[in-house]
Order: structure tokens, then sequence, then C-alpha cells
């Protein structure tokens, strides 16, 4: 057995990156692609709040300020957030957290990985037709009538759909088909329940969007009324059917996130996790409660006072769910031995920040305080807690935890903590005063705004500056790693699942040498 | 005390976070405000109760040497997990009941009522006060009501979503195109409070503001009077310059000759204008007339359809007056 080999070195050449079928390489590939429209769109969120430092014209105007408004929220949720954590860490550690050679369909998933690129090319290039103005979501009547790309727009996130769709179905059957002998439902790291979970909801809920978004482009181009009240549609009934897919989609963004978490805290207090079964049924109990809260998103839209009620009452359940997973880690954490190690530190993060998101999500479930703080800089900030320190949190979080597996190399401990640091300090400061803000009424998509309010807007402004920093900081230290990183043992954080205890440092083409078996749960450290 | 919140709230507006609602203006504000800060108290509590034992494990079990190992491997406790599972949905049942009771007050309306209506378009609002005879428009608008009235709302968009929110009365609601929505409200204070435009429309959405002036009784009807005589008291010129103001001709049309989204005023009158059919007509008082009530059956060339059409929102008096206003840029 030699250890130099590795799924990295053994081939080279361009096709052996553009034709592979490894799991591995595929997970990178949508890694690399994340992060490039990661960036992208934060810069893009940098230059929205360099422009809110003042009420007038500081670097942009109105018309360009909404086209980047949309262009941020639509990229960091369809290209990076949505895909995030299943299609890059789910992709590499699935089959070897399951004990796999590969995926089910590794054919179908490197498809999955063209049809991402595809639906992100046409993205782009609805910037070249003309910026879309509409809000990533795309509510109608405006939609149908603005101009600009947004056929294109609403082309890609449809194509987009399809990509997930794959890498869900993928995922199912692989849990399904190839686990090693020996591992039950139950013996399953908690990371494979969440992005299982994740996956049935793609592939349930996908095709509601696809078909709404099809309705659109239908109105948009042949001009058949279903949206547009001047052709005899109605405009509501698109967000019900937008909602009916984006809310699942918020849970296809924070169950991943939660997953990794669920890793994170047991490796690091080298304690057994807490509520295994507990935290693996929230998980399936979250997937088929996410369906019946669309229409919370709709409180003041003119729906039903009863309907209003129902929805209120299923979004306050699947709080329940979310709280019992954070105290289920917490008691992971008691009597643990807890190390403070970068990944340890995204993952306390992740649930400070996620509290807080929570806890401000009972707010707007609650239905007369959602009448006020609907569409204002409260709900912005509510998903941003959720979005960015919850499920990006996790993400980077994720990355340093299984940065020594994927690329043979430790990062600086020292950078890695600090640009955790960096990034809690400046979050908080970009979106704690939102929600002082919204709750005093500052409405969101704003380009303008009372002067009252300027000075909220300059202190998260500033505090988005260090935010990306601290991202930036974050993202150069596992580069860094690469080069300059001392070589990774086979299980620097002595963990007990498959991918750190039957591998070597990095793994092999094939992830194994022999057929792994399993005898014990994914959590026994001894 | 109050001296001492002012200064906080003056110097840190971070620390005003638990006074932070705007200004209550009714009754209603007032008792949401109860709610939102029973949320935001045992949010904060909620909050500590997961942070502080966070940060206790993460001081009390902090790995202090390599081979440190776990004190206990225990991993369930069927009390802790039915406590955690159960206990929230009281909590949630109490949020749930009081939000219920607050939502129906907001969409319930009060039976005896004054009622305005309002419509909201590209990107100002329209109120118009069938009791009085009178409308008010344009970006900004003063909206005047007597104090402790019942004011309906009878709501519609002309062209996208919109969404009329009154911050310091705690109520909002979507105006649709296509459909009648509405709002109430009953104002206990007098002053001025800001209207937004809530739901994304557009370039101007951030300037779709107006202003909710609440009056007693008497000082409201005088308002009432001033707006009618305003009108009567103009030259034609002059009512038709406010009109350019008010009806947001001035967002797409100019009167120094520079192109904006519509043609300039200026040397309009008495041009030809060339219709998307090619064919090429006299810019006269029937035709300026018939562009503004309909744009729609006389499209000009060369520019996007996007003029809203003013029919039942002009008298024949403002009409006329418009018409003068154009004429006088030569
Ligand atoms: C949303 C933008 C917009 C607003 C508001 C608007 N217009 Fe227009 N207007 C246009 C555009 C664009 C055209 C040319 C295209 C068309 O409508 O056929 C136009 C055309 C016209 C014309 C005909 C010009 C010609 O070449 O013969 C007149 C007259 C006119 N507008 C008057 C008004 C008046 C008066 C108001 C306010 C009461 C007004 N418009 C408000 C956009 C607007
Ligand atoms: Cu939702
Ligand atoms: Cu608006």
């Amino acid at each position: 057995m030699s250890s130099n080999t590795n799924y990295i070195n053994a081939k080279t050449g361009f096709a052996s990156w553009a034709l592979t079928i490894d799991h591995k390489r595929i997970g990178l590939m949508y890694l690399v692609s994340i992060m490039t429209f990661f960036l992208v769109a934060g810069v893009f969120a940098l230059l929205l709040r360099t422009e809110l430092l003042t009420p007038a014209n500081t670097i942009m105007d109105a018309k360009r300020y909404n086209q980047l408004f949309t262009l941020h929220g639509a990229i960091m949720v369809f290209l990076v957030i949505i895909p995030g954590i299943p299609a890059s860490l789910g992709n590499f550690m699935l089959p070897l957290m399951l004990g796999a050679k590969d995926v089910a369909f590794p054919r179908i998933n490197l498809l999955s990985y063209y049809i991402y690129l595809f639906g992100a090319i046409l993205a782009l290039s609805s910037l070249w037709v003309g910026a879309i103005d509409t809000g990533w979501t795309f509510y109608t009547p405006y939609s149908t009538t603005t101009d600009g790309g947004v056929v294109l727009m609403v082309t890609a996130a449809f194509v987009l759909g399809f990509s997930g769709i794959f890498t869900g179905l993928n995922f199912i059957v692989t849990t399904h088909k190839l686990r090693a002998p020996g591992m039950t439902w139950f013996r399953m790291p908690l990371f494979i329940w969440g992005i299982y979970a994740t996956a049935v909801i793609q592939i349930m809920a996908t095709p509601v969007l696809a078909i709404t978004l099809l309705l659109l482009i239908i109105e948009r181009t042949v001009g058949i009324g279903i949206f547009d009240p001047v052709l005899g549609g109605d405009p509501v009934l698109f967000q019900h059917f937008f909602w009916f897919y984006s809310h699942p989609a918020v849970y296809i963004m924070i169950l991943p996130g939660m997953a990794v978490v669920s890793e994170i805290v047991t490796v690091f207090s080298q304690k057994r996790i807490f509520g295994y079964k507990q935290i693996a049924f929230s998980s399936i109990a979250i997937a088929v409660l996410s369906f019946l809260v669309w229409g919370h998103h709709m409180f003041v839209s003119g729906q039903s006072e009863l309907v209003g009620m129902i929805f209120s009452v299923l979004t306050f359940l699947v709080a329940i769910p979310s709280g019992i997973k954070i105290f289920n880690w917490l008691a992971t954490m008691y009597k643990g031995s807890i190390s403070l190690k970068t990944p340890m530190l995204w993952a306390l993060g992740f649930i400070f920040l996620f509290t807080i998101g929570g806890i401000t999500g009972i707010f707007l479930g609650t239905l007369s305080v959602d009448v006020h703080l609907h569409d204002t800089y409260f709900v912005v900030a509510h998903f941003h807690y959720v979005m960015v320190g919850g499920t990006f949190m996790a993400f980077m979080g994720g990355l340093f935890y299984w940065w020594p597996k994927i690329t043979g190399k430790m990062y600086s401990e020292f950078w890695g903590a600090a640009s955790t640091l960096m990034v809690v300090i400046g979050f908080n400061l970009t979106f704690f005063v939102q929600f002082i803000m919204g709750s005093q009424g500052m409405p969101r998509r704003y380009y303008s705004y009372l002067d009252q309010f300027q000075i909220y807007h300059q202190i998260s402004t500033v505090g988005s500056y260090i935010l990306g920093l601290g991202f930036v900081m974050a993202i150069w230290t596992l580069l860094r790693a690469l080069k300059t990183g001392k070589p990774a043992t086979k299980n620097p954080w002595h963990a007990a699942t498959l991918e750190w205890t039957h591998t070597e440092v990095m793994p092999i083409e094939h992830n194994f040498h022999e057929q792994p078996t399993v005898n014990e749960g994914p959590y026994e450290y001894h | 005390m109050d001296s001492l919140k002012e200064l906080l709230a003056m110097k840190l507006p971070v620390l005003s976070f638990w006074s932070s609602m705007p200004e209550a203006a009714s009754s209603y504000a007032s008792e949401f405000d109860s709610l939102y800060y029973f949320l935001l108290w045992t949010g904060l509590g909620l909050f500590l109760l997961i942070v502080v034992p966070m940060c206790w494990f993460v001081m009390k079990y902090h790995r202090r040497d390599e081979h440190q190992k776990a004190l206990s491997q225990r991993d369930y406790n069927y009390k802790l997990e039915v406590a955690w599972t159960f206990l929230p949905f009281i909590y949630l049942a109490v949020c749930f009941f009081w939000g219920f009771i607050g939502f129906l007050d907001v969409y319930t309306v009060p039976v005896n009522a004054k009622n305005l209506r309002v419509i909201g378009q590209k990107w100002n609002w329209t109120i118009q006060y069938p009791d009085e005879e009178i409308s008010v428009s344009g970006q900004g608008v003063v909206v005047g009501v007597p104090v402790d009235e019942n004011i309906i709302f009878t709501m519609s968009s002309q062209d996208v979503l919109h969404s009329f929110f009154l911050p310091n009365f705690r109520i909002k609601q979507d105006v649709l195109p296509g459909r009648y929505t509405t709002l109430w409200l009953k104002a206990d204070k007098v002053g001025e409070f800001p209207i937004f435009c809530a739901e994304y429309c557009g370039d101007n959405h951030s300037n779709m503001l107006a202003k909710l002036k609440v009056m007693p009784r008497v000082e409201y009807d005088a308002w009432v009077d001033g707006i009618k005589n305003a009108d009567i008291s103009l030259s034609p010129k002059e009512l038709g310059a406010k009109l350019y103001q008010t009806k947001v001709c001035v967002t797409c049309h100019t009167t120094d000759g520079t192109t904006k989204i519509g043609p300039s005023f200026k040397g309009l009158y008495g041009s030809i204008a060339e219709l998307t059919s090619g064919k090429k007509v006299k810019v006269d008082d029937s035709f300026i007339k018939e562009h503004i009530l309909t744009p729609s059956k006389t499209p000009i060339k060369g520019y996007p359809q996007v003029m809203p059409p003013f029919q039942g929102q002009l008298s024949e008096v403002e009409i006329n007056a418009l018409i003068e206003f154009i004429k006088s840029f030569k």
C-alpha cells in the first residue's frame, strides 16, 4: 500500500478533470465554482453597502442599485447557497462516509455539474442582454413587464433546478444502496441524514419551481395571461407557486449546514453525539414541514385570515426541530473534551448566529408582528443570520474540518481562528443594526432612505467591510495551506467516521483499498 | 430616566434597540408594542439559555492536554429530550395566539368609518376623498386625516405590486393590480407620519413616499378647504405646473428640451408626432388630451410605451391646465 498515490495525482491533464467521474474531483470542481460565484456576489454586496453610505447617489444610480441587489440575491441563492454544501462537501464526503467507492450514478453526477455550469453561464449572460432588476423573487407583474434579461435569468434558475434534482437523486440512491456492510441507518453519520433529507426536499420541491418559472417564461414570451392582471392573470398566484418552492429551499440551504455542525460538534468534543435519533428525525421533520409553510411569506398579500392563521401555526412547528438540534449539540458538549480548533470555532459561531436567526424567525412567524416587519430590513437581517450566519458559517467550518482530508495539508490555526473572529464580528456589526432599522420601519430594497436611518446604514456598511475581509482571510488561509501547510496525518481530529478512519491521508481514486465494514456507531471515541 | 433614555438613544443608536419601535400613533400600535417587547425579552432569555451554557461548557470542558478524554459518553436522556421537544410548544402557542388576535384587529374593518381610496402607481400614491370630493397625489404627498376617527383605505394598483406601509401604526398591506385590498386605522395622536411603499416596484421604489398628516377635525376641514380653493385661485398655467409635479409627469418629461423617458415638453405643442404605425399627426389640443387620457391609443414612435393612462384621474379643468402648461414651452 503506497501512500503517495491519491485521487489528485492518480491522473493528470485537463481531460482527467473535465471528464472525471470521480465524486471527489467533481466535488472539488463544484467547490471552486461555488467559491468563485460567492466572491463575485460578495463584491456586489459590498458595492451595495457602499452605495447605502448616503441616501443620495454615492457610487451608482437607482437602476444600477436595483440590478445589483437582484444579482447579489440570485447568484447567492441559486449558484452559491442552494448547491453549496451538498454539491461540494456532500459530493466529496458522502461516498467516503458511507464506505462506498463512488456515488450510485457517477456519470449523472458529472452531468449535473455541467448542467450547473450551463445554468451559471445562462444567468451571467443575462447581464449582457440587460441586467435584470426584479429582485431574486421575480414577483409578477413586475417581472413580466420590466425589460432586461428576465427570461434568461429565469431559464437559468430553471436549468439549475435540474442540476439539483440530479444530485439529490444520486445521493438518495447512494444512501439506500451503497452503504458499507454493517452500516445500518442508525450507524450513518448525521451528515448523511442531513444531506439525505435535503435531497428529498430537492427532488420534491424543485419541479414546482420549474413549472412556475416555465409559466413565467411562457407569459413573457407568448403573452398568455397567467400572472399579469392586464392579461387576465393573478399576480398573487405566482407568489404561492414561488414560495411553495422557495420556502423548502430555505431548508435545502440550512439542513446541510446543520449536518456539518453535527459532525464538528461531536468530533471536537470527543463525545458521542447526544440524541442521535432526535437529530436525525428532526431533519426529516423539517423536510416534511418545510412544504407546509410557504404562506408565511404572504401574510400581507391579501390572502384570507384563516389561511394566514394556518400558516402561522405550521411555521411555529418548524421551529421545534431546529431547537431540538441546538439543545442536543449543547448536551453533546456537556462533559466533553472540547477543543477550540478552527472548525469548532465556526460551529460555535454557527450556534450563536443561527440562534439569533431562529429567534427573530419567531417574531416573523407571529402574525401581527409580521405585518409590521414584513419587507423591512428586519427580514433582511433575519435571513442573513440564517443563510450566512447559519449555512455559510457551517460551510466554512466544514471546509476547515475536511481540508486536511481533501488536500492533505494542515492550515494555520492562528489565521483560521482570526478569520472566524473577523467574520463573526463583522457579521454582527453588519446585520444586527438591520434588525433595529427594520423594526423602525426601514423598508428593504430601498436605494434611498430617510435621514434618520443613515447612522445605522453606515454602521452596517463598515461591518460589511470587516465581514468581507474575514471571508477573504479565511479563504486565503485555506489556499495558503496548499503551498505552505504542514502535511496532514490520516485522522488529525481523532474522528470516528469512515472518511477519516479508513482512508489514506488523501483518499485514493477508489476511496478505500478494501471494502470497509462497520460494527459500531459513527461516534465511538476510544 | 426618560432623559437618560434619550441621551443613550442619541449618542449610541445601537443601544436604543430596547426602545427601538417608532412612536406609536394608534391604540393598536401600543398593543402591538406590548407583544413586540414580550417577544424581544423572551427572545433574549431564550438566546441566553443557549449561549450561556455554550460558553460555560467551552470554558469548563476545554481540552487542556492532547489526550484528555470526555468525562462521559452519555448520549441520551429521556427527560431532557421530552422537555426540549414539548416545552417550546407552550411558548410558541402563546406567541401564536397573541399574534393572531392582533392580526384580526388589523384586518377586521370597522363599520363606521371614513372611506378613502388609495391608488398605487409607479412611483407615487394618489388618495381620493369621495366625501370631500378632493384628491391628492404625487411623491411625498401629504395625506390629511382627522384624529380619533376610523379611516378605511380601499386600495388598488395601476401597474405592479406596491405595499402601503405606515410604521407608526404598525400596519401594512400589499396593493395589487386587478383586486381591491383594505387597511384601516384610527390615529390617536396628531402629527405627521411617514408612509412607505414596502413592495419593490422598480427604479423609484424608495421615493414612493407620502406623509400621513393627522389633524384635529377643525384643522382637517380647513385643510380640505385649502386644497379645494388652491386649485380654483390658480391660473391655468400655474395649475398645470402644479399638476406636472403632483401627477409626476416630471419623472418622464422635461421642460428644457432634453429627453428623459418620454419626449420633452419644450417645443412639443404644434410639432408633428410620428406614431408607431408610421402615421404623422399634429400635436394639438385634442391630440394632447387624448394622449394624456389613453396613451396606448396613440403610441409615439421611438419611445417605450410606459406612460400611464390618466383617464378618470384628471378633470376637464386640469386637462386644460396641463395643455396650457405644455403650450407655454415654445
Ligand atoms: C412613466 C413615464 C411617464 C409619465 C409619468 C408621463 N408620461 Fe407622457 N409620455 C411618456 C412616454 C414614454 C411618451 C412617449 C411614448 C408614448 O406614450 O406613446 C409620452 C408621451 C406624452 C405625450 C405625447 C408626446 C408627443 O410626442 O406627442 C404627451 C402630451 C404626454 N406624454 C404628456 C404627459 C403628461 C401631461 C403627463 C402627466 C400628467 C405625462 N405625460 C406623464 C412617459 C410618461
Ligand atoms: Cu419561508
Ligand atoms: Cu414600491
